[in-house]
């Protein structure tokens, strides 16, 4: 061909393709996403879409604007022999939507099971946080990034945190309470439920092991915390625990960014897989997982003395990095909403997919620690050809 | 494709006329190209990357009668090409992912055989056996290089078939042809999932020669 007096040269075909990489500023520190390989994966599914749900089952999401009036009925200590914090009567606390999160017709069936209401506002963060690493606005320009940043949310409160209980919320994280978030998301929609939540303490969870076993009847992939008490005796999440049983539930443990084993990580029979979450031991402050949440500074009033003890505001938003298998969880979510957009919705196969590309990390083969290794989007994604 | 095969046919023609003299002694040679369908054994794989494993194939190649009774030599070769779709298989379930993936299977084939010329004037039953070359090529979109296929595998086929001499220089021919080719597929992919490793399939063809 050179030979040719008409070709310069000549050289093969190869095929371009488009390469991802969100703008969003502080996507730069999130380092969780690169070590996931996430910019080729979303090359391949750019975020899924709007048509899958996923359920963030948390301390409620920052969702909505409004103004909630409470009241603060009791004095109350924080800890045994602490300093008591005043009863601050009626107050009203203002509520923002994270505007990270999208606008409100992102939110689909929010209901509150702590406060038997269809407003399961975030008093907390940790919701919040969870819900930004499963769907987090991508490539707008603005802070950070999300898994699955186009799905839509469904925000069911079933975990009652510390304003909760000051401001009288007639109910706490119980299982029965658990069981009907799970239950209500199943029936409402969800295709995904996010569970970064659980106890270590007491036996068994029936009513919790039914639901989940409903929900995945019905079609829904539920990812779960395996829980941070390594260095705490390693009692097992309860409620992880039962995920090894359910082809199409699965139990998470967290890495850091060394991509091994985080010091918090709960080891035991039933991780089923690895995912970030942190361990700013070994990583300091950002060695957590980056999302927006509510200011914790303006939340949080109960951290001051008590004499500027005051009631929150939950209207304000900053960037914190956490870390806690409560962390790694979403990462799995966001995944399992990936791979149902993408054509893989049965949430047996839904494990299946993400266990046989998961990349072995510790002992070879399934282990304690990792359980069948990290996950891998991208891997899993692409799937298989004919012979390869 | 069409010029591939044009190619093919024109070159067996051409070599039949180069090569008239020695047809004179005794060897016929002619060219030919082909239309068929060819069926693949590793059914499941290619159902569920392809959506059917059965396609069209074309190609060509050229034959030499010997002059020893009903011997004949042959080589061809053919082309099947398709497009589907990657695939996730959990449980005997196909998920189709929609990431495009091109499949190609371009043998070369080497036949020795027996034509049964004293049956009949004009309708000339054969039948042979030879070595298969397969040159196998996967491309996906969304692929890393290293991540596509293009290797060869070696196997096997037997074929049979009838030609009809519509003219002098031309015959009309169909023709069954199965092969195997071992351990060309099964190494990864939908079918390792399947445990399915032949690359080989039964084929109708018909075949157009040019040449005696």
């Amino acid at each position: 061909m050179t030979a040719r007096p008409d070709v310069e040269y000549a050289q093969p075909r190869y095929l371009n393709h488009k390469m991802f990489r969100p703008n969003d500023p502080l996507y730069a520190n999130q380092w969780a996403f690169p070590a996931l390989d996430m910019e080729r994966a979303w090359d391949i599914q750019p975020g899924a879409s709007s048509e899958v749900v996923v359920a963030v089952l948390d301390t409620g999401v920052a969702f909505r604007d409004g103004l909630f009036r409470y009241n603060s009925r009791f004095s109350f200590r924080l800890t045994p022999g602490g300093p008591i914090y005043p009863a601050l009567g009626l107050i009203d606390v203002p509520f923002a939507a994270a505007p990270e999160l999208g606008p409100s017709a992102r939110f689909v069936s929010p209901r509150d099971f702590i406060w038997d209401d269809a407003d399961p506002v975030d008093l907390d963060g940790h919701g919040t946080h969870v819900a930004g690493t499963v769907g987090q606005l991508t490539n707008n320009g603005i802070g950070v990034a999300g898994m699955a940043f186009n799905v839509r949310i469904m925000p069911v409160k079933v975990i009652a945190e510390t304003w909760d209980l000051i401001l009288g919320a007639p109910n706490v994280g119980t299982d029965d309470v658990l069981a009907r978030g799970i239950r209500y998301a199943a029936d409402n929609g969800a295709d995904v439920i996010n569970m970064s939540l659980g106890r270590t303490t007491g036996g068994p969870a029936p009513v919790i092991e039914d639901a989940i076993r409903y929900a995945v009847g019905r079609g829904v992939f539920v990812a779960i915390a395996s829980g941070n008490a390594r260095e705490l005796g390693n009692q097992p999440n309860v409620v992880g625990n039962l995920a090894p049983g359910l082809a199409g539930a699965v139990t998470v443990g967290a890495v850091g960014r060394s991509l091994d084993l985080a010091y918090y990580s709960t080891t035991s029979g039933a991780v089923e897989l690895a995912a970030p979450g942190g361990d700013q031991r070994a990583g300091g402050g950002p060695g957590g997982i980056l999302q927006q949440t509510l200011d914790l500074d303006l939340l949080e009033t109960f951290t001051r003395p008590p004499a500027q003890f005051g009631p929150p505001r939950a209207d304000s938003f900053g960037y914190y990095y956490f870390q806690g298998t409560s962390m790694a969880t979403p990462h799995v979510a966001g995944f399992a909403a990936l791979l149902i957009q993408q054509g893989i919705t049965d949430p047996a196969a839904i494990e299946d997919a993400m266990k046989r590309y998961a990349l072995d990390r510790g002992a070879p083969g399934r282990d304690d620690e990792y359980g069948v290794g990290l996950i891998n989007p991208r891997g899993t994604l692409r799937g298989l050809g004919l012979a390869r | 494709m069409r010029t591939w095969m044009t190619r093919a046919i024109l070159a067996g023609a051409l070599s039949t006329g180069l090569l008239s003299p020695a047809a004179a002694q005794g060897i016929d040679i002619k060219g030919y190209g082909l239309l068929g369908n060819m069926t693949f054994a590793a059914r499941d794989s290619f159902e569920a990357v392809l959506g059917d494993r059965s396609g069209r194939i074309l190609g060509g190649g050229a034959e030499v009668g010997l002059p020893w009774g009903g011997l004949y030599v042959g080589v061809g070769g053919w082309r099947f090409k398709e497009d589907g779709e990657r695939v996730f298989v959990s449980g005997g379930n196909v998920f189709p992912l929609g990431i495009p993936t091109t499949i190609e299977v371009t043998p070369v084939e080497v036949t020795a055989g027996w034509r049964f010329k004293n049956l009949s004037r004009r309708i000339v039953p054969y039948a042979g056996a030879g070595w298969s070359s397969y040159r196998y090529q996967e491309t996906s979109d969304f692929a890393d290089a290293d991540e596509n296929v293009g290797e060869r595998f070696n196997g096997y086929h037997l074929l049979a078939g009838a030609e009809v001499r519509v003219t002098r220089w031309l015959g009309l021919g169909g023709e069954v042809a199965w092969s195997r080719v071992p351990d060309g597929l099964g190494a990864g992919g939908a079918s390792a999932e399947f445990d399915e490793t032949d690359l080989g399939g039964t084929s109708l063809r018909l075949k157009l020669s040019i040449g005696r």
